[in-house]
């Protein structure tokens, strides 16, 4: 009960003071607010590119080429698959992109010339149609199979099978289509078209060089011992460790979580500042306050107020300082995080960083308020009536 | 409650520090209240009085001698105990009657209560009497800055009344007040008296002071007299305030 009244009187000498108890809160807000919408950006990042890697497949290898005089070729793509202990699978992978057609609708997609093998190390299933065959391959054709946000966007709702569509105007035809690896979004991994990478070194004309290769091993040890034995090869061949980038998925993950570490260190070490800026100033004002209360205090005692009430009355407005800047910065943040997200990078809110964040912030308003309620409470009546 | 005196002072002396210069407020002061009395404490300015109220109201230490309050001895009470002595026993009323700005009366009234830990019916309850006993029935949700200084004094007082104190130590309570406004706060305080209550009020006007039934001077930190008010000579607030042109209420009298 007394706690309610002390929250009651808290409250009203905060709001006695408006202006002052702002700005107060200010920091709280700007270090909380702050924390939250960096920690949002770190973590769409971290989610994107995680999501990325992860629908690459699993035991995975990229392989690829740093400048220009590293070209890889089929025959040693095929060469390699003998050559590496336990890999399964190689393919050459061409990027590009550009503007895929049907009837009046048009869309802009990633592109990716492949082989047949691709269904297997990206671990796609069809949705409906057939794979790239090894014909498709050694005859050039020109046919796609269709990621399924392509189908989705592009074809609305008609079967792409069979459908002509004209892929940076040249004619195709698409003979399959991909199930969702990722049906909530409407970008990234489903919206990619795959053709024969002989077919993309045609379209590209003197460009159509294998820059990447996409290796598949049978298991996860043996992806990591296969990335040793392929830097290895490559070594050799180019004489410098450089000429080949060779990473396992499970490299990159456990990169991207060494970079989510880091950051989420610096955001700390952010968070920790502010926070620490926006306790001095809840300390300054709480000083403030004891200064311009003493005869308030003064009165309390007489009429019979323990050391610990005075104590405690201070406290709260230190806590209710802080906890009411630490929820409008977390308002704040949130609302940041959504405008970034609009209008630049994915952002993901972490609840994680929201209950720090807020615990930092009432954790570093009550330890501010400690002093100046300890200098409050222990006045003498008659001093702080004086 | 069976001390035969409720406030026992003896041979105290206040001492204040400015930095290195010491200076004595009271010089061995010895005196003794019976349950009931009322009292008035009269003397030059700077002779002690604030200071003597202070101490026997618990709001400072002496620097020596020993003060029983109602059999008690104070000096050897922690600050916690100190607190709760000023709680239960004493009401102190100011000059300024230092109510709480930003408390409506009813909220300034309640506040000993609040710390004697009430639950919030039974303050309520005891807030309101003591208001409406004061003549403040229409002024509960008043704030101190809505009020004149007579009916800030009064809340003051019902704040004091509230928590139904043995002793009520008044320093200069009358002095802010025009002669109208201090003779009601005297009314009630004889009513108080007549009812029990042990009262002690400085002053230096002999007016007022003839209005307690026994008068201590203070000169220089000692005692200098310790006097009786013949009867007779005792002047009875309400038949003053009977004779006295009546002041409209809810003026700023200053
Ligand atoms: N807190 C204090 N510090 C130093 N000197 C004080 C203090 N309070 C009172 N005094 C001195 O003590 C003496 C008595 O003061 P006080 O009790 O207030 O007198 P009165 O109330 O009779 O006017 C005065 O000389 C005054 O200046
Ligand atoms: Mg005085």
């Amino acid at each position: 009960m007394t706690f309610l009244l002390s929250m009651k009187l808290a409250w009203r000498s905060i709001v006695a003071n408006k202006v002052r108890s702002f700005l107060a809160m200010l920091g709280v807000i700007i270090g909380v607010a702050s924390v939250i919408a960096l920690v949002s950006v770190g973590q769409g990042a971290r989610l994107s590119i995680q999501r990325h890697l992860e629908s690459l497949g699993s035991n995975v290898i990229e392989v690829h080429s740093q400048g220009w005089e590293v070209r890889f070729t089929p025959e040693l793509i095929e060469d390699l698959k003998t050559r590496v202990a336990g890999v399964k699978y190689a393919m050459p992978v061409i990027g590009l992109g550009g503007n895929l057609k049907w009837r009046n609708n048009f869309i802009d997609t990633p592109a990716q010339g492949v082989t047949q093998d691709f269904l297997e190390i990206r671990e796609f299933k069809l949705a409906g149609g057939r794979n790239l065959s090894e014909v498709d391959v050694r005859q050039r054709r020109r046919v796609l199979v269709v990621g399924a946000a392509v189908a989705k966007q592009l074809f609305r709702g008609v079967n792409p099978v069979g459908q002509e569509v004209y892929f940076n105007n040249q004619r195709f035809t698409v003979v399959g289509v991909l199930a969702a690896k990722m049906p909530d979004q409407e970008y990234g991994i489903d919206r990619t078209i795959y053709l024969p990478y002989t077919t993309a070194q045609r379209l590209m004309g003197g460009a159509s060089r294998i820059d990447t290769i996409n290796i598949k091993a049978a298991g996860a040890k043996e992806a990591s011992q296969a990335a040793l034995q392929l830097r290895r090869i490559f070594f050799k061949m180019y004489r410098r460790p450089d000429a080949a980038y060779v990473m396992s998925r499970d490299d990159m993950l456990k990169q991207v979580a060494e970079m989510n570490r880091t950051m989420t260190l610096m955001l700390g070490a952010i968070a920790g500042i502010s926070l620490l800026v926006g306790g001095i100033g809840i300390m300054n004002i709480m000083l403030v306050s004891v200064t311009e209360r003493t005869r308030e205090i003064g009165i309390r005692k007489a009429v019979g107020a323990q050391n610990s009430q005075i104590l405690g009355q201070f406290l709260i407005e230190a806590a209710i300082i802080s906890g009411a800047g630490g929820i409008i910065g977390i308002l704040v943040g949130s609302g940041a995080s959504f405008l970034i997200r609009r209008f630049g990078p994915p952002t993901a809110l972490s609840s994680f960083s929201i209950f720090v964040a807020f615990g930092f912030a009432l954790l570093v308003g009550a330890a501010s308020g400690v002093w100046p309620a300890a200098k409050a409470a222990a006045l003498q009546p008659t001093d702080a009536l004086r | 409650m069976s001390a035969a005196f409720m406030l026992e002072v003896e041979n105290v002396t206040k001492v204040y520090r400015l930095g290195r210069i010491k200076v004595p407020a009271l010089r061995g002061v010895t005196l003794a209240i019976r349950p009931g009395e009322m009292v008035a404490v009269m003397g030059p300015s700077g002779s002690g009085k604030s200071t003597l109220m202070n101490i026997l109201g618990c709001l400072d230490r002496p620097t020596g001698g020993a003060y029983r309050l109602d059999g008690e001895e104070v000096g050897k009470k922690s600050d916690r105990e100190l607190a709760s002595i000023r709680n239960r026993k004493i009401g102190f009323i100011f000059q300024s009657y230092n109510l709480l700005p930003q408390l409506t009366a009813l909220e300034n009234v309640e506040l000993p209560l609040i710390y004697r830990g009430l639950p919030a019916r039974e303050r309520r309850r005891r807030a309101e009497e003591a208001l409406v006993r004061l003549g403040l029935k229409d002024r509960l949700r008043h704030s101190p800055r809505e009020l004149s200084g007579g009916q800030q004094q009064r809340v003051a007082i019902a704040r004091a009344l509230a928590a139904r104190p043995e002793v009520i130590l008044a320093d200069e309570p009358t002095g802010n007040l025009d002669s109208r406004a201090g003779e009601e706060i005297l009314a009630v305080f004889q009513e108080l008296n007549a009812e029990g209550i042990t009262l002690v009020m400085v002053t230096h006007d002999p007016n007022v002071a003839r209005h307690s039934e026994r008068i201590l001077r203070l000169a220089d930190g000692r005692i200098v007299s310790d006097e009786r008010v013949r009867p007779q000579e005792r002047i009875s607030a309400r038949e003053l305030l009977a004779v006295l042109p009546a002041a409209e209420e809810g003026v700023n009298e200053k």
